[in-house]
């Protein structure tokens, strides 16, 4: 599988875990979100001559984290998530390394077995524990902490488009029982500031095509 | 506390049952050991007894009783 750059913004799907990484270059700055399949994302920085790419993360799980130890040693990232986001990367438990290949079989109905290797990955560089907001380009980069689908999880506002891990997600129900899950924090955090997205608003999810907020959506996900 | 107990204990608390209710216990037997269970069970009993217990006998670990089959394989007696 061959990504490429859409003019200044390129969206990798993980051909094993079908998870989004989405990047963004404004005056040769690059915002890079949930790093996944690094053999896809290092020619995309490198075709660019970049450097010190903004790293934010959505949530803890590898799946969204997979490529970070390689972006490290290779371009000098400056990672930002959620303190919760922090601690979670640095255990294969809470960071789903260590039971994703089950995972995956289970997903597959239990048809297909892709070897996983468990991992951890050091903390983010800049650590938040409610909101943060980071100029990239004209304009600035926002993100909250929203626990629920893990302890970690945060959404990200930029241009105009949301970005909500694995929130959202097009057919999907919100999983809460995953590694670092809580139906509780879920309920008490997460859902209300959900329902409270504006209609029109462009989701980009951790899994799946975007699509813009409606009633269908919050009617789907029991918002 | 005894391996059994140990083993008991997580069992308990993953899927909500007494220590009674344990014999018998299947995977796919009761909504909460379905897969996802599965693996917060095995990541529980990987943490409480220091082990990592290999992908195919993830697989194996069908039943309570079966369990105590599948930990014996990295000695850990449960009995």
């Amino acid at each position: 599988m061959e990504s490429q750059w859409n003019d200044d913004s390129f969206r990798i799907i993980d051909p094993v875990t079908d998870s989004n990484c989405y990047g963004f270059l404004r005056n040769e700055k690059c915002l890079i979100i949930d790093p996944n399949d690094y053999s896809q994302l290092k020619p995309l920085l490198q075709n660019r001559n970049i450097h010190s790419p903004l790293v934010l993360l959505t949530h803890e799980h590898c799946d969204h984290i997979s490529a970070l130890n390689a972006l490290r040693k290779d371009f000098d990232p400056l990672v930002v998530a959620s303190c919760a986001c922090g601690e979670g990367m640095k255990s294969m438990k809470e960071n789903m390394s260590r039971m994703m290949e089950m995972f995956l079989y289970y997903k597959s109905g239990e048809t297909r077995f892709v070897p996983y290797e468990p991992f951890i990955c050091q903390p983010a560089d800049v650590l938040f524990s409610e909101e943060i907001s980071l100029p990239f380009g004209d304009s600035r980069v926002w993100m909250k902490s929203l626990p629920g689908h893990t302890h970690g999880s945060s959404v990200i506002s930029w241009n105009g488009m949301l970005f909500v891990g694995d929130y959202l997600l097009p057919g999907e129900k919100v999983l809460t029982r995953l590694p670092g899950g809580s139906d509780e924090e879920y309920e008490a955090c997460a859902r209300s500031w959900l329902q409270n997205i504006p209609d029109g608003t462009w989701i980009c999810p951790g899994h799946g095509e975007r699509f813009q907020m409606s009633a269908e959506v919050r009617q789907f996900h029991d918002l | 506390m005894t391996n059994l107990e140990k083993y008991n204990s997580i069992f308990r608390r993953a899927f909500r049952k007494t220590d009674e209710e344990l014999p018998g216990l299947k995977y796919q037997g009761i909504p909460l050991w379905d897969s996802i269970g599965h693996m917060d069970l095995m990541n529980d009993l990987e943490e409480a007894f220091d082990i990592r217990i290999d992908t195919q006998d993830v697989l194996d670990f069908t039943s309570y009783e079966k369990g105590k089959e599948v930990l014996g394989r990295y000695g850990i007696a449960v009995e």
